[in-house]
């Protein structure tokens, strides 16, 4: 029998509307966005990712892989096609978002622990570890408007690490905090991976992805170019460079 | 995620509400002291400022003018400061509720654009942040009333069918407003301008029931702020029923637009929904 994927995108396009101004706006709540030019970010795009597996995306600025990790974390919607997700994501993207500023540390985490869909018992269980891995001391309970921007990436990163995720998405332009944390981000990724969590890794060094991949994606132009082994899609990206 | 028989985009709505009342608590809490951030007594902005406006009203109909017999409403007259706070009372409540509902999205972004978020939860925590405010006025309005000789009795109690049924009128509207808001700048200012002019034309500080000639009077029930408006002052003034036979065609046609906006607002909430991502 096969294995049911836990990521399947089938035949998805995503269009984005350029609006030549506020007016064009304002009109196009009238006239179903008709005579409104289309920016076509994804041309039909079909994967399946299987549980455990670790895929790195690759591809030029604009061949569409913010807007594929957008989908997947449920942020965006496709036009067409159909997106099937079958678990928790944590996206090490946007890490500060949804805090609120002058909530302290501690109601932050509840707080973003709704947001990303626990209820009290299961942040009470992990709500430790984030304490001790964001390692902020009095602090947490302080605003977090008071906290410096690494302090904030610091939280976020602690609170979407730990929930215990099935897929977890890291883009590698993040960048959190001085050298010693960026280091314990580094493994704690790494620990979550060998856990058997399913990952996507968006970059652009090969050093990176071979570290941690077995399979690449290589977008151009919104579509899947290559999808197979990591050497094979940086070898099409390396000569369409 | 598409839902096959989605009635009007109501039941996505309902599902995207269903186990959220913790975090909407928590963010209609925050929601108020992100308001009133910053200064000294924080949320209690949100009491003393139409505080104030009472009581200059006080002031200037009961001290200063003090010329007339005050207002003919229903079955008596009553002084211009009593008919005026009970008009106004709701009318600080209305009032938050278009404006901040209409612009909800668009001051919290950050849910649509950066997680995955149950948008329509927005317009709830935002209209309820304006309860909170709304309550307390309220129990400041029966204090004075109660001291100035209107007081208590078992019509008062209608005052939880106002309050409720104005919280979720509103929030119906914003369902609308709120999505057509966040895609169009424009579409907010046209609200921001209608506001005024819709104050004028409610019952705040006017008898709707009394107006000449009959078709403007009848005209007056489409307006449905005057529903709650004078609802309040038949809970708390006239102690007439909510439902009194009287008053049917005033009911019957607040319950249509009742109707009406939440069938449109389902509407444009489904149709905006997936697109608001792209266009904040």
């Amino acid at each position: 029998m096969e294995r049911e994927p836990i990521i399947e995108f089938k035949d998805v396009k995503k269009e984005y509307f350029l609006y030549k101004n506020e007016k064009a706006r304002f009109k196009a709540i009238f006239t179903k966005n008709r005579g409104v030019k289309k920016h076509p970010a994804l041309k039909g795009v079909s994967f399946k990712i299987y549980q455990g597996e670790s895929v790195g995306i690759i591809g030029k600025n604009g061949a569409g892989k913010s807007t594929i990790l957008k989908m997947i974390t449920g942020v965006s919607f496709p036009t067409s096609g159909e997106i099937t997700v079958n678990g928790k994501v944590a996206a090490l993207l946007e890490l500060t978002a949804g805090f609120s500023p002058d909530m302290t540390g501690t109601e932050n985490i509840y707080l973003k622990g709704y947001l990303l869909g626990l209820n009290d018992e299961q942040i009470k269980e992990i709500e430790q570890d984030i304490i001790d891995f964001a390692d902020l001391g009095e602090y947490i309970d302080q605003p977090v408007r008071t906290y410096s921007s690494g302090m904030k990436m610091r939280l976020g990163f602690a609170i979407n690490i730990n929930i215990h995720p099935d897929i977890l998405v890291v883009d590698e332009a993040l960048s959190v905090g001085d050298a010693d944390f960026q280091k314990k981000c580094r493994d704690k990724i790494n620990e979550v991976i060998a856990a058997g969590v399913t990952v996507l890794f968006v970059s652009h060094s090969r050093q990176a992805i071979e570290e941690t991949c077995t399979r690449a994606i290589f977008l151009k132009n919104g579509k899947v170019e290559v999808d197979g082994t990591v050497e094979e899609a940086f070898e099409a990206y390396g000569a369409k460079k | 995620m598409e839902e096959k028989h989605d009635y009007f985009g109501l039941k996505q709505i309902f599902i995207e509400h269903k186990g959220k009342g913790k975090q909407i608590r928590m963010l209609s809490v925050n929601e108020l002291i992100k308001k009133y951030k910053g200064a000294a007594l924080g949320p209690l902005w949100a009491l003393i400022k139409p505080t104030f406006t009472l009581f200059i009203l006080w002031f200037a109909f009961d001290v200063g003018l003090r010329r007339n017999g005050g207002v003919h409403f229903i079955n008596d007259k009553y002084p211009t400061f009593i008919f005026l706070l009970t008009g106004y009372v709701p009318w600080f409540y209305i009032s938050e509720c278009i404006i901040g509902g209409s612009r909800s999205i668009r001051q919290n972004k950050q849910f649509v654009t950066k997680l995955s978020f149950p948008v329509s939860n927005i317009m709830t925590f935002t209209s309820l942040s304006g309860l909170y405010v709304q309550l307390l006025l309220c129990v400041i309005m029966y204090a004075v009333l109660w001291l100035s000789g209107y007081g208590p009795s078992v019509y008062n109690l209608q005052f939880f069918y106002y309050v409720f049924m104005m919280y979720v009128f509103f929030l119906a509207l914003s369902w609308t407003t709120a999505p057509l808001s966040a895609f169009s700048k424009d579409f907010e200012n046209l609200i921001n301008s209608i506001i005024t002019g819709l104050f004028w034309l409610s019952g705040t500080l006017w008898n709707t029931y009394d107006i000449e000639p009959l078709w403007v009077k009848r005209l007056m029930f489409f307006n449905p702020i005057n529903y709650f408006v004078n609802g309040y002052r038949k809970c708390f003034l006239t102690h007439t029923l909510a439902f009194d036979s009287n008053y049917t065609t005033e009911t019957v046609v607040f319950y249509a637009e009742l109707l009406f906006l939440i069938l449109l607002g389902g509407h444009t909430y489904r149709k905006f929904r997936k697109i608001l991502p792209d266009v904040l």
